[in-house]
């Protein structure tokens, strides 16, 4: 893997202060983390805020950004991860669920009902599974981060990571196998 | 050096990473190229395949662009030196342009001869040809 950062030199002038930087940084950055925070939260106005939180500290972070350290866009889907969990841990707290009752609608309207079926049943399914392997399998497959991006993220050995990807895969095979079959 | 994949770690890398090599770590991915060819590799392929097909299935609506303006309205303002030195940058461009347009002047009157003059012999600041005792 090439160790150098590719967001780099913009976190740089991010951290000088200079606006351009700083929006070409939102317009590279908000369609990916606010895209975790959705899958995460499943709850479009929820997501948004916490997109908005994690731009926030990235503007905290960028004069005292050191290169080298980490790769800063590993460090931003820890931030969206941690924020996410923090929104998590207190829908639990206060309704005994992580989920809404009801699903972000994504694209349903302009897909179709069986393209928006199919999104809910995978949907449904991460949703389901245990929070670790949930979140391996957002950052690995979603959000195309490499094993050893995905396991810095969430602080765990690239062999824990491929475990959890493997087993969290299983399920959603069997889970999805069966849904296609009720479809059938 | 690339040792040869076993058909057991491959199907392990497929069940975490899914049916793209592309997508594997990057030290197996060779090793994986050659062991793909095989057919109980392909099936294993494919089967990684269509989950990941399956999955794709879940998208999610793009950023809107009032929340690019909200995120962005988060900004913090440049600090105030970066503005000076932009001011400074910008006077420093005036300074240099009315320096060079003045220099440019006295050059071009400098060339121009009146227009009285001798053609050949003479310059603004007066004749050149052969001096009078």
């Amino acid at each position: 893997m090439d160790d150098r950062d590719p967001d780099a030199a913009m976190i740089e002038r991010v951290g000088r202060g200079e606006p351009a930087a700083a929006r070409m940084l939102v317009a590279a950055k908000l369609p990916r983390i606010l895209g975790l925070a959705r899958r995460m939260l499943r709850d479009a106005t929820e997501a948004e805020d916490v997109a908005q939180d994690a731009f926030v500290r990235v503007w905290r972070t960028a004069s005292a950004w050191e290169p080298g350290r980490a790769r800063f866009d590993t460090w931003l889907h820890t931030v969206v991860l941690n924020l996410c969990r923090d929104r998590l841990r207190k829908r639990r707290d206060v309704t005994g669920d992580t989920m809404p009752d009801t699903a972000d609608p994504g694209p349903d309207a302009e897909t179709g009902l069986i393209r928006a079926e199919r999104s809910g049943a995978v949907a449904t399914a991460i949703a389901a599974l245990p929070e670790r392997q949930r979140e391996a399998i957002l950052l690995v497959h979603y959000q195309d981060l490499s094993g050893a991006e995905a396991a810095s993220a969430l602080e765990i050995s690239v062999e824990a990571l491929e475990s959890l990807l493997a087993r969290g895969r299983r399920t959603l095979r069997a889970q999805l196998g069966r849904s296609q079959e009720g479809e059938g | 050096m690339n040792e040869p994949m076993t058909l057991e770690r491959f199907e392990h890398l497929a069940d975490a990473y899914g049916g793209v090599v592309a997508r594997w770590p990057q030290d197996e991915r060779d090793a994986a190229r050659t062991m793909a060819t095989k057919p109980e590799a392909i099936l294993i392929l494919a089967r990684a395949s269509a989950l990941d097909e399956a999955l794709d299935a879940w998208t999610v609506p793009a950023a809107s662009g009032a929340l690019r303006e909200r995120v962005s309205a988060t900004m913090p303002a440049p600090p105030r030196d970066i503005l000076r030195r932009a001011r400074l940058w910008w006077s420093g461009v005036g300074i240099a342009a009315a320096v060079a347009g003045a220099a440019v002047g006295v050059a071009a009157v400098a060339m121009l001869p009146p227009a009285d003059a001798p053609p050949g012999l003479a310059t603004s600041f007066g004749d050149v040809g052969p001096q009078e005792r």
